[in-house]
């Protein structure tokens, strides 16, 4: 991994950033708005989950409430196998979010994913970071 | 599992969800458009790279369409099919390994080893890597609508095949659907 990476895994540098620059920086773009309109703890929730997850992050804490539960299963289950997503677990989490923004939760959470994927994938076959 | 997924959020009569934050969306659309401005690999590549994500996120709406520039050269369902079970398949070691990367990217990323690596600089040039890359991210920007439950295709008018067309405007943007590939 960078070492940026390390310091601030919202910004890790990648390859791809270099070879596709105007996608890169609409994704910077749209994890900056989510940033602005998501909750901050949610948003690290949904990072620390993707870390652990897709295999470069610690184990992130038990969940210390029924938010963090809910929020976590709907992250990690848009990970491993969104189409495996059931109602019962998606509606637990969107209930957290009575003014609507479990959209933006979920899509905070997909560039967050997409931009790990991204630097994961790079690394291995562009040659990842310099 | 596609056919037992509810609406999971409030929508509105266009069917898209309600109170999201509308820079949010648009952004995220500037993403996908710039990435549809990327043109490095042909259509059929891209349609393959596109279906396979379509499938394996059970996206409903995504494996209803077809993209109209593939279909005009030569991506038809039997070429199309084989997304499915691609390494016996008979499509050429270039989509593939195209395929194989898409799945990496999907699945496990962390574990692309040095046998993709190698195959994949065998096929393609790094620029084409990084646009299969954020194609994927792309074509699963989908998985925002199948956690929302929000990707019914029922809104879609489509041809005899249950399938409906798509292309793209310069600036990448869907300029059009349609039951037919070359229907205004």
């Amino acid at each position: 991994m960078h070492p940026r990476s390390r310091r601030d895994p919202y910004h890790g540098r990648v390859r791809v950033s270099e070879l596709q620059p105007e996608a890169s920086a609409a994704l910077d773009a749209a994890l900056a708005r989510a940033r602005e309109v998501v909750d901050p703890a949610d948003l690290a929730l949904a990072q620390s989950t993707i870390d652990c997850m897709l295999g470069h992050g610690p184990d992130p804490s038990p969940a210390s409430d029924e938010r963090t539960a809910d929020l976590t299963a709907v992250v990690e289950q848009m990970l491993i196998d969104v189409a495996s997503l059931d109602d019962a677990t998606a509606l637990r989490a969107a209930r957290h979010f009575p003014d609507g923004g479990f959209a933006d939760f979920v899509m905070a959470s997909y560039v967050i994913e997409a931009r790990t994927r991204l630097r994961l994938a790079s690394d291995r076959l562009l040659g990842g970071a310099a | 599992m596609s056919g037992a997924r509810g609406v999971r959020v409030p929508v509105g009569s266009d069917g898209r969800p309600l109170g999201r934050d509308q820079q949010l969306v648009s952004l995220l659309a500037a993403y996908q458009d710039a990435v549809v401005r990327s043109s490095l690999l042909d259509p059929v590549t891209t349609e393959l790279i596109r279906l396979r994500c379509a499938r394996q996120h059970d996206c409903r709406i995504c494996q209803t369409l077809r993209l109209a520039d593939a279909a005009r050269e030569g991506a038809d369902d039997a070429l199309t099919d084989q997304v499915d079970h691609y390494e016996q398949s008979t499509l050429s070691e270039r989509h593939k390994v195209a395929l194989r990367i898409v799945d990496a990217m999907i699945w496990r990323p962390a574990d692309i080893d040095a046998t993709l690596a190698g195959q994949a600089r065998e096929h393609f040039s790094e620029p084409e890597i990084a646009e299969i890359l954020v194609d994927v991210t792309k074509w699963s920007t989908q998985k925002i609508h199948v956690t929302l439950g929000t990707d019914g295709a029922d809104r879609l008018e489509v041809n005899e095949r249950g399938v409906s067309y798509f292309s793209f405007a310069a600036d990448g943007s869907v300029a059009r659907i349609g039951p037919g590939i070359d229907t205004d």
